[in-house]
């Protein structure tokens, strides 16, 4: 406890990582997954690919390999770019995959009348999309992007490997430092289950505020 | 005949629970469309071009870079990285699995000195980080010089499987768990009104229903446990991706050995992912 106590600024200092890390890689996740769902249900087929062919690349890939790809390869294309930054590209195009599926599994929640009654009144693809699909998919996706940001917390421990300190990895390398594991574990362990439970919390309200009642 | 823009537009059939945005378009949608097609086609080719070039300029496509992966020697050495990859994940699997299928009948059954300790270690564990986990193995396991004649390769791949068969045990109990839950009430009130135990009701009647029922998540999981066996890269676990790591590494090519590398993954991973698309299409209808 008191090793705890001692360390708490770097240990904070590591949270705080976490939480841009999580958070910022969220957003561009959800605007890289709304885009990309998006595409999925155009009428221009070569975008319907392309975000098929997203999706199955970043479903199927592990975090930590796009973590390496963005931190050892991005380099040698010429982006110079801190570690952070590496891993923050890397968390969001991930998230982003698992994005556009939660999306377009909200898209599929909204029924086929809403679609069929934004095509009478006249309205284009792009405005039933903008105007009618999407704030309901949106709002039936709150649930499942939720489970997304959760899972996210933790996720992002894996850009540890390349030396960007969030939580875990200040963590680990108090313990090496000072030779005691227990404390440090159990408080990482504490701050993803109050963060775990914000976020919950959080959602909960949010989705109760936006549900569409049906 | 089949003109090409219908070809293009490729107008599917509503499917059942499919929202269809798009009905089949009038001509001028479809001028549209072929020239909506036509535009982002020009689009993506120029962005293909523009990542292509980039690898040019930076001397990416330059031979000795890529030859490496005209050696036999390489591919082994990287599909043998593939191969303790699938090691790692199978064995982590069968652990997870069955582990998790106890934690959800405990924690469905009334007993509570099987229900709390179920209900506490699925809460606890799937709050942890598994890179904490792996990590946290990998220093607990027993320090003793020549213990049991394991090398660091075998203190690796065991703290890589205990990380994940804890982690992913809570992620099966949850799964298998709701698919209990979505089980009619019928099926237990029947099964001990014809005289089952409550254990014995679970066993024969609940459960594999409730397996079934959790197939596709389970295969979706299991694409995530196979993911995740990358991490043992904290832990030294020689794996496909550290392999393609040293590959990199060792010709100073990172980009190609890891171009390599993805596509090994995308390809056992989709397996698993395809899977489970399919059960749950199969399951929906």
């Amino acid at each position: 406890m008191r090793i705890v106590l001692d360390n708490l600024p770097r240990l904070l200092r590591g949270l705080g990582v976490t939480l841009q890390l999580t958070i910022g890689g969220f957003l561009i996740g959800l605007v890289i997954g709304t885009i990309i769902a998006v595409f999925r249900v155009s009428p221009i087929k070569p975008l319907r690919v392309l975000g098929a062919g997203y999706v199955a690349a970043m479903v199927n890939s592990p975090l930590i390999f796009l973590v390496f790809v963005a931190y050892y390869g991005l380099p040698k294309l010429g982006a110079l770019l801190t570690n952070f930054q590496c891993a923050l590209i890397a968390v969001g195009l991930y998230i982003g995959g698992y994005v556009a599926e939660a999306v377009r599994s909200g898209f599929n929640a909204v029924s086929n009348g809403q679609a069929e009654a934004a095509r009478a009144i006249g309205l284009t693809f792009g405005q039933t999309l903008s105007h009618v699909i999407l704030p309901q998919a949106l709002r039936s996706s709150v649930g499942p992007l939720a489970v997304l940001l959760n899972a996210n917390y933790r996720n992002v421990a894996v850009a540890g490997i390349i030396g960007v300190s969030e939580v875990v990895k200040a963590g680990s390398d108090l313990s090496d430092e000072t030779a005691t594991q227990y404390p440090f574990f159990v408080f990482s362990f504490m701050a993803f289950m109050i963060l775990g439970f914000a976020t919950a919390f959080l959602a909960g309200w949010l989705d109760n505020r936006v549900a569409v009642k049906r | 005949m089949p003109s090409i823009s219908s070809w293009l537009l490729d107008v599917k059939p509503s499917r059942a629970g499919e929202l269809q945005i798009n009905e089949e378009l009038g001509p001028r949608g479809r001028r549209r469309a072929l020239i909506g097609t036509a535009a982002i086609t020009a689009l993506l080719v120029l962005g293909l071009a523009w990542v292509l070039r980039r690898f040019q300029v930076k001397g990416q496509f330059a031979p000795e870079l890529w030859r490496p992966f005209r050696q036999w020697s390489i591919w082994k050495f990287m599909l043998l990285g593939l191969g303790q990859t699938l090691k790692a994940a199978s064995v982590a699997l069968l652990f997870a699995l069955s582990l998790g299928i106890v934690l959800a009948m405990w924690r469905a059954s009334s007993p509570k000195r099987k229900k709390i300790p179920a209900t506490i270690f699925t809460e606890v564990f799937r709050a942890c980080a598994l890179v904490l986990l792996i990590k946290f193995s990998f220093f607990q396991l027993p320090k003793t010089p020549g213990f049991r004649g394991w090398t660091l390769s075998t203190y690796a791949f065991v703290a890589l499987v205990l990380g994940l068969t804890l982690y992913y045990s809570t992620v099966f109990a949850e799964v298998i768990r709701s698919g209990i839950r979505s089980l009619p009430k019928g099926q237990s009130e029947a099964a001990l009104a014809i005289g089952l135990t409550e254990p014995k009701a679970m066993r024969l009647v609940i459960l594999p229903q409730a397996l079934r029922r959790a197939l596709p998540n389970i295969f979706t999981q299991a694409a995530s446990l196979l993911k995740d066996t990358s991490l043992g890269v904290f832990v030294t676990y020689n794996e496909l991706l550290s392999r393609a790591k040293i590959v990199g590494e060792y010709g100073s090519n990172f980009l190609q050995s890891f171009v390599v590398a993805g596509f090994m993954y995308i390809a056992v991973v989709a397996i698993l992912t395809s899977t489970a698309n399919r059960l749950q299409k199969r399951q929906a209808r």
